[in-house]
């Protein structure tokens, strides 16, 4: 069977019914005591993330893009609750993720699935693959052994790991790491999901393999009619599967919109400048100069007003004094203090990329 | 034509282990010359970080080079001993191992580390050492106070321009970078990567970059050399790699990676995996994934040849390549049985 | 329901494969001695000393208690020969039928008391890294505290309330060896506990129990079974020292207890050596093969890079 033609996802249009509302989310990681807590001051703390605010619909293959220490790893974390954020909220399907307790939570647990970004770390190297496949089966208590193994065969079916035979009885240590985020994608389909977070799903394996896991991702998902939140510092992986695309830095959401409009279209500075730094496989495009300098400052101690300020070659006065609200720009929602509501850029000075 | 930097001829590189013997590398043969900067690429385990390191004579113990050559400025780096090897090392060709990021002594200023390398590997006074680390420090693009920080003080970043820094210390000729930016953000890897360029124009500096990324290597590279399962399938100049490949695999490979300037290309993936090097097949190591392999190449191992001026592959098909390449833009084609038994 | 039609039906391939007790579970621990020399040379010498233990009555000629009378005249420090293989006690007792026997009590001690120390050390370790919080608190300050009780002392004083009984010494083991095993299970549990596959388990909705004993544990098995065996050696050490300061059991003939007999009576001032040496060189034999062993699991655990 030949790879149908999907529509590319960044293509699609976005559904209507809001299944994810994330708002004012904070989450700070307080630094103890000791040589941190020195170097970073008794209130010293990791602010992680700092006021996110994000809708996402049913059906919506969203990517959240940034650099390390950008916050989206800890966003993800927060979706998946494996900590609780320190203010804001999540609300899903209406409930709020925070109030959430024993049989809900459990339910929740069945609903949204975590794939980790480590495949050769993100198996228990004890148990064979049939085993840990079936275990989200067996820690829920679902189907008879019979359509437990119907449900482990077709799943490995789907993720394109056959002959099922071969794998059933093997332990992590014999697959190889593109074998093995299938598994891992295999394991977070068996509970029949409807949220998907993928963590950097394919930056630990050989860039000729992540291609078929790539694609097999976007098949499962349009075939399941999953909630995908894509989570990479990967523009290239986000601009193939994503239809919505957010940037993320130190904390906050900088730019968010159609994935094609972001890429191809970025207004806020800090995007333009991601996308430049992009390598690109083709020799004879010119290599641009990177329009800012140095390296993304620590999250203990965050500028004032825009975060972004000290590195923005189109700083202004107001940059450092005040943070910008979230402005609509043909589509695309940023928050900088070179746009106003609808269109027109607040300043003459708009960067545009040559393309 | 000048004299290459470096000229390897026929390197063969095995590993003694448990369950007999690996042939890591088999026969590569590529020169680079004085300036340039070659690109290795290649899957994981696919010999070129055992070919980096074989050149600097770092390999483990169960590692031999049972034949081969690797003329570097007229001598032969396979024959060198161990202290001709350690003379060589850092002043005339120095490397950049993978994840060196983590390779600064943590407990020492970066800056001492870099004097320590110019005094005693390089006889230089404390004076001149101390104003060398900050022409240094210059040419990587680190301000010059940050020679008194720690380690830990650098982003990753800057951790890497500071190993790079080191290995530039004794000015060699070539520098061998394995995988140089593979772990850092994007932003950062640009500045790197503009180093590396920046380096090659001031400093006439040849390098060998390793990576598994081909947008890395049309950054920077010069000519490509392409490995798969310890053999050279493909070398060519950076821009006929990409506009005019030859081997199967290098289609292939331009398949899979996605590009931000091509929003609508389809992503095709080359199923399958590498062979076993322990046992390796008769004929063409890449025939069992080739979407176009017959017969001959299950039998026969097809030789690196010329296929055009400065371009060489290692296909019994070379011949046929323009329908080989309109082939492989269909998905189709590289639909083969992903069931892999 | 996910329908089953594209899928095949499952076959009998798709059966779990029935694992043999060593081909599972025990299949790592099988490795170590197949791999590494000095642990089977540990392993060998457990085995004889375990046969020589089973079958002590079959081989010790005299009791080894009982004093030898020749004609009623008691066969008191008798130098080897054929008639008492490695002489007698001051007392007329068979040195060579002591040392069979006193495998037994070496035996006993070394093995219970290195279970019983892994089993503590390891529930303890297991808990108080997995949950951390007050009960981690409470659980290493208690480590502490036994960390800080020196052992000899301790034997004394549950002895002058217990009683000077063999199963007293292995008890007072049990309840202060568990520390080093417990403090290092504990920081091995703390660094799995991190690892993506148990964050993975919890978000599947695993309980903490199920996270614990599937997940955490046969991770960190290894690291006990390690200490199990350094313990065994430890632990038959520490009964010949008890003995030998006197405090063992009288009534069980060990080798600590044949070498304070000597002691006291002064066997090295007349030159027996026939009498110290031997048990001597068994104990020594017997806490060596514990640490043998251990060297093999260190070397499962932590491997060395493989040169040629």
């Amino acid at each position: 069977m030949a790879n149908p033609q999907t529509h590319a996802p960044k293509d699609t249009p976005v559904p209507d019914e809001v299944l994810i509302e994330i708002t004012d989310l904070v989450k700070h990681f307080p630094i103890g005591g000791g040589l941190s807590g020195a170097l970073a001051g008794k209130n010293g703390a990791v602010r992680a993330v700092n006021g996110v605010s994000i809708t996402i619909r049913r059906g919506e293959v969203i990517g959240i893009a940034g650099e390390s220490g950008c916050g989206k790893s800890t966003t993800a974390k927060l979706l998946m609750k494996l900590f609780e954020p320190t203010s804001g909220t999540i609300r899903v399907d209406r409930e709020d993720l925070g109030s959430l307790k024993r049989k809900a939570l459990k339910r929740y647990r069945r609903r949204a699935q975590l794939m980790f970004q480590n495949p050769y770390e993100s198996l228990n190297p004890r148990f064979t693959i049939r085993r840990a496949l079936l275990e989200p089966l067996i820690i829920h208590g679902i189907g008879t052994p019979e359509e437990r193994m119907e449900r482990v065969m077709q799943a490995m079916h789907d993720v394109h790991l056959r002959p099922q035979e071969s794998y059933l009885d093997k332990l992590p240590h014999q697959l190889s790491g593109g074998q093995l985020q299938r598994v891992v994608l295999a394991r977070a389909l068996m509970l029949e999901p409807d949220i998907l977070v993928a963590d950097e799903p394919v930056s630990m394996l050989d860039v000729s393999v992540r291609a078929g896991i790539m694609n097999t991702m976007r098949d499962l998902a349009a075939k399941r009619n999953l909630t995908v939140i894509y989570i990479s510092h990967d523009l290239s992986l986000l601009q193939y599967l994503c239809n919505t695309t957010a940037v993320m830095y130190l904390g906050r959401v900088v730019e968010i919109g159609p994935t094609r409009k972001v890429i191809q279209q970025p207004k806020h500075p800090y995007t333009q400048a991601l996308i430049a730094a992009v390598p690109v496989p083709e020799p004879e495009r010119s290599q641009k100069e990177v329009p800012i300098q140095g390296g993304v400052p620590s999250a203990i101690h965050i500028p004032s007003g825009c975060p972004f300020h000290p590195r923005c070659p189109h700083a202004m006065d107001i940059c450092s004094k005040e943070m910008p609200k979230p402005v609509k720009v043909n589509g695309v929602q940023v928050s900088c203090f070179l746009y106003t509501d609808d269109g027109n850029p607040a300043d003459s000075q708009r960067a545009d990329l040559d393309r | 034509m000048t004299k290459p930097l470096l000229d390897v001829q026929d390197l063969h590189i095995h590993y003694d282990t448990d369950n007999g013997v690996m042939k890591a590398v088999e026969g590569v043969s590529f020169t680079v010359g004085a300036g340039h900067h070659l690109g290795l690429i290649g899957e994981s385990g696919c010999g070129k970080t055992t070919a980096g390191r074989a050149l600097m004579r770092v390999m483990p113990r169960n590692a031999s080079i049972p034949h081969g050559k690797a003329l570097f400025k007229g001598r032969d780096l396979v024959q060198l001993s161990e202290d001709q090897m350690r003379e060589l090392r850092w002043r005339e060709l120095s490397m950049v191992p993978q994840a060196s990021m983590d390779s600064l002594n943590p407990v020492h200023r970066v800056g001492r580390q870099l004097v320590e390398v110019l005094t005693v590997r390089g006889e230089f006074s404390k004076r001149d050492a101390l104003e060398r680390a900050s022409e240094l420090f210059d040419l990587v693009g680190l301000s010059r106070d940050r020679l008194s920080h720690f380690p830990h003080e650098f982003s990753g970043g800057m951790r890497q321009r500071a190993v790079i820094a080191l290995a530039l210390a004794l000015n060699p000729d070539m520098v061998i970078a394995d995988e140089p930016v593979t772990a850092l953000d994007v932003i950062v890897q640009r500045q790197v990567l503009q180093t590396f360029r920046q380096l090659q124009d001031r400093l006439s500096l040849s390098v060998i970059m390793i990576t598994h990324d081909i947008s890395v290597v049309a950054e920077t590279c010069d000519e490509v050399a392409v490995m798969y399962a310890g053999k050279i399938v493909e070398w060519a100049t950076v821009q006929t790699f990409f506009n005019e490949p030859v081997h199967p695999y290098t289609l292939g490979l331009q398949n899979a990676y996605p590009n931000l300037a091509k929003p609508d290309m389809e992503l095709i993936s080359i199923e399958g995996y590498p062979p076993n090097l322990l046992n390796p097949p008769a004929g063409c190591r890449f025939a069992p994934r080739c979407p176009f392999s017959q017969e001959r190449c299950f039998a026969e191992e097809p030789p690196l040849v010329n296929v055009g001026p400065d371009h060489k592959a290692a296909c019994h098909r070379a011949d046929e390549v323009d329908m080989l390449r309109e082939q492989a833009k269909f998905p189709a084609t590289w639909q083969q049985s992903i069931e892999n038994g | 329901m996910i329908p089953s039609t594209t899928v095949a039906p499952v076959t009998e391939a798709a059966q779990p494969k029935k694992h043999g007790l060593l081909t599972g579970a025990l299949a790592p621990i099988v490795l170590v001695f197949k791999r590494d020399r000095s642990a089977r040379a540990g392993l060998i010498i457990y085995g004889v000393m375990l046969i020589i233990a089973i079958f002590a009555p079959l081989i010790a000629p005299h009791n080894p208690t009982a004093v030898m009378e020749v004609d009623g005249i008691w066969q008191s420090n008798k130098t080897p020969g054929s008639d008492y293989l490695l002489g007698t006690t001051n007392i007329g007792r068979d040195i060579f039928s002591q040392l069979i026997y006193g495998t037994r009590p070496a035996l006993y001690v070394g093995f219970t008391a290195a279970i019983s120390t892994v089993v503590i050390g390891t529930m303890i370790g297991l808990i108080s890294g997995y949950f951390g919080g007050m009960v981690d608190l409470f659980l290493m300050r208690l480590t502490d505290v036994c960390f800080g009780i020196p052992f000899t002392p301790f034997v004394i004083v549950l002895v002058a309330f217990l009683g000077p009984n063999i199963w007293n010494i292995v008890l007072a083991m049990s309840l202060l060896f568990w520390r080093d095993t417990a403090r290092v299970i504990r920081s091995q549990v703390l660094t799995v506990r991190q690892r993506p596959f148990v964050q993975a388990a919890k978000l599947a909705g695993a309980s903490d129990a199920r996270t614990i004993f599937l997940y955490v544990a046969p991770n960190i098995l290894a690291l006990s079974f390690l200490y199990g065996t350094l313990a065994i050696g430890w632990a038959i050490l520490t009964e010949a020292s008890v003995s030998f300061l006197g405090f063992g059991d009288p009534s069980t003939v060990s080798w600590g207890y044949m070498l304070q007999d000597a002691y006291v009576s002064q066997a090295l001032g007349r030159g027996a050596y026939y009498w110290f040496i031997p048990p001597g060189i068994t104990t020594m034999l017997a806490v060596m093969a514990g640490f043998f062993i251990s060297r093999g699991f260190e070397e499962m655990l932590f491997p060395r890079l493989r040169g040629r």
